[in-house]
């Protein structure tokens, strides 16, 4: 039911924002309005740090076949034993099939959201995003190319492919290493992303934005205290037509900007919620919700200290993946 | 012999330690995070011209006079700037070959941002323990590392992994541990957080959380390029011991046996000296200790690629592939 706490602030007659306030204050009890303060660091500002996942079986997106907003408890259980099954299955050796790795290296979230979610988007309320025509249009022919080519040069494979970065905000995609190591020291915060041992350094001082024209892939983030919330506000994303085929709503675009919000309702959890601008791609901004915690083991992933990662040295998959465009090229 | 070069060595630490820290001293003292730790937080540059190791022909120099200093740091921009190397005769004191010898020039000098001047002490090594500003490799690594080296500035390579860490852009350069000042990119971002210091390299875009205090002190024993990194206090100086590399580390001539540990001092509000001892019984007859100044900027630090369009290492494997039958195996006597 925590849909409603977003709902309520894009709602624009002060009738509905009050009935949706009503069922606010009813339903979130637990949030800072109601009992939970987060713990304080010593320059007084709200601590977020932990080793946090944000494993979850919920996606992004409404499945068509999910028509509600919520799954009752029932649904929720029976959808994540279809997942347990779905995930053994995926071990079988399929002749001709040459697979991927097995479930020993995949490391995904076993539930669903706490609240039984059908989407992490809770606005729109039909938990889909809202595309442009164009933005659509690029999202069909993107997926549409994704592990099927042309591979012409490396580029033409997926930044994640290419072990440069899955890209911004925090959703759990990949299967494994969810982890974000949040540390805080006076005017900064500290994100170090477990995936592509990627990290964001984020001045909470009120410094401005550098110059637009300085793109980067992970964009120029500036943070700000709001209440118990650290506001994350991200522009000046690197103009890369090469992108993000499988996920093309994450492609860094110039046109792009990023909010995310982080809050602390409790002991174990942060609400982490971003939402998404970008005139070019989507019709009105987005927002999703997704639950962040450092119970590990609530959401069936493993718990510990964050290791090195590895990725580009031996990748044999990109260089493959180019030797075997070139064979077909051979044939053709 | 071995307690006058202790002495000495000694004498020299404290001489160049405490040298700077008078008014700027105090004020460093009164630097505090807001939970009460000696703040060494901020932005830094490292950048020196005052090399790793004390150049031959300043043997028993630790130290240059002004004028002296000035002469060396006027040749020294000179011998290093690549737009005045000639791509036929190549800079051999650069480590560029002539062209007759196969060497090519690389980025021109526009892309480079080493230091310009000696440290503020005007030294002639970063080392400085032993007092010859030497680092003391043992006699059979020194061997082995000149045929390697050999080989590898002829461009003999077998697999990517002869290759150096930063050819492969996995570390190296001055990403540290141990931080060395070179080419470009010698800056640094120090943040302090509770129970952590986060050490970020604009080199080889590499983070270190280093955790101190007790909860914090077990290591987990996994290896790792970076190796693991554990921080405690000594006073007002924050202390990493960094050890379980994987294999070689960011630092030039060292095995996973390594021990590095750094010392990180505030000596005033905008400088922070940082101290590093390197100890690695395969490699080294002794450890030994260099000293270099961080010194704030103003700048920050922005994105870094390296692995992406590495067309230099593919281009080093393919040329590899036609001077295999060339190959050095032993030092002409």
């Amino acid at each position: 039911m925590v849909h409603h706490k977003a709902r309520l602030l894009h709602l624009l007659t002060f009738a509905a924002a009050m009935v949706a306030l009503l069922l606010v204050t009813a339903t979130l009890g637990a949030q800072s309005s109601g009992g939970y303060t987060a713990p304080r660091t010593a320059w007084d500002v709200p601590d977020l740090q932990g080793i946090w996942t944000n494993a979850t079986l919920t996606p992004v997106e409404r499945p068509e076949s999910m028509a509600g907003q919520v799954l009752t408890a029932e649904e929720a259980a029976a959808f994540e034993t279809r997942s347990a099954e779905a995930r053994a299955a995926s071990d079988t050796f399929i002749p001709g099939n040459v697979g991927a790795y097995n479930q020993f290296w995949m490391d995904g979230g076993k539930v669903v959201t706490g609240d039984r979610r059908t989407s992490l988007i809770i606005d729109p309320p039909d938990g889909r995003i809202p595309w442009t025509r164009e933005g659509r249009e690029r999202f069909e022919s993107d997926s549409a190319r994704y592990g099927v080519g042309p591979f012409d040069s490396w580029v033409d494979a997926d930044t994640g492919e290419r072990c440069l970065t899955d890209g911004l905000p925090f959703v759990p995609l990949q299967g494994y290493n969810m982890n974000y190591h949040i540390l805080q020291g006076p005017g900064w915060v500290a994100m170090l992303n477990e995936m592509f041992h990627e990290y964001r350094l984020i001045p909470t001082d009120g410094r401005p934005h550098v110059p637009g024209h300085v793109g980067q892939v992970l964009g120029d983030a500036r943070g700000r205290w709001e209440g118990d919330t650290l506001v994350v506000e991200t522009t000046s994303f690197a103009d890369k037509s090469h992108w993000l085929w499988r996920a093309t709503w994450r492609a860094a675009r110039p046109s792009l900007r990023l909010v995310e919000r982080f809050t602390r309702v409790d002991e174990t959890t942060i609400d982490y919620e971003f939402t998404m601008t970008d005139p070019e791609m989507f019709t009105r901004p987005w927002t999703a919700l997704v639950p962040m915690t450092t119970d590990h083991a609530s959401r069936g992933v493993t718990s510990g200290p964050m290791f090195e990662y590895a990725c580009h040295e031996g990748n044999y998959g990109l260089l493959n993946i180019m030797r075997g465009a070139r064979a077909e090229d051979a044939e053709q | 012999m071995r307690n006058r070069f202790a002495l000495a060595a000694i004498a020299v630490t404290a001489t160049l330690t405490l040298a700077p820290l008078t008014a700027g001293a105090q004020q460093a003292e009164t630097m505090r995070t807001p939970d009460g730790q000696p703040d060494i937080s901020g932005i830094f540059t490292f950048r020196t011209l005052t090399p790793l190791q004390r150049p031959s022909a300043l043997e028993g120099q630790e130290t240059l006079d002004p004028e002296s200093a000035a002469q060396f740091e006027a040749s020294e921009r000179i011998r290093l700037n690549r737009d005045l190397f000639d791509p036929e005769s190549g800079a051999p004191s650069a480590g560029y070959q002539s062209r007759a010898e196969g060497g090519v020039l690389s980025y021109n000098e526009f892309w480079y941002e080493r230091g310009v001047e000696l440290t503020a002490d005007k030294r002639t090594s970063l080392v400085v323990d032993p007092p010859n500003g030497r680092i003391p490799y043992n006699p059979e690594y020194q061997q082995a590392a000149r045929i390697r080296g050999l080989n590898l500035r002829n461009g003999f390579a077998d697999h990517y992994t002869d290759r150096s860490l930063a050819d492969r852009c996995i570390m190296g350069f001055n990403a540290g541990p141990p931080m060395v000042s070179s080419a470009y990119n010698n800056n640094v971002h120090i943040l302090q957080i509770p129970g952590y210091v986060v050490i970020v390299n604009e080199m080889v875009h590499n983070a270190r959380v280093i955790p101190f205090g007790d909860e914090n002190s077990e290591r987990h024993g996994l290896r790792q390029w970076s190796g693991d990194s554990r921080g405690r206090w000594e006073g007002e100086t924050f202390v990493v011991e960094t050890k379980n590399f994987l294999r070689e580390t960011s630092l030039g001539g060292s095995s996973k046996d390594t021990i590095v540990v750094e010392r990180f001092r505030r000596a005033d509000p905008d400088t922070v000296m940082y101290e590093f001892t390197v100890e690695d019984p395969n490699n080294f007859t002794r450890p030994w200790t260099a000293l270099m100044p961080l010194r704030r900027t103003d700048g920050t630090l922005f994105e870094y690629a390296c692995h992406e369009g590495n067309i230099g290492m593919h281009g080093i494997m393919a040329g590899a592939r036609l001077k295999n039958t060339q190959k050095v195996t032993s030092l002409p006597q």
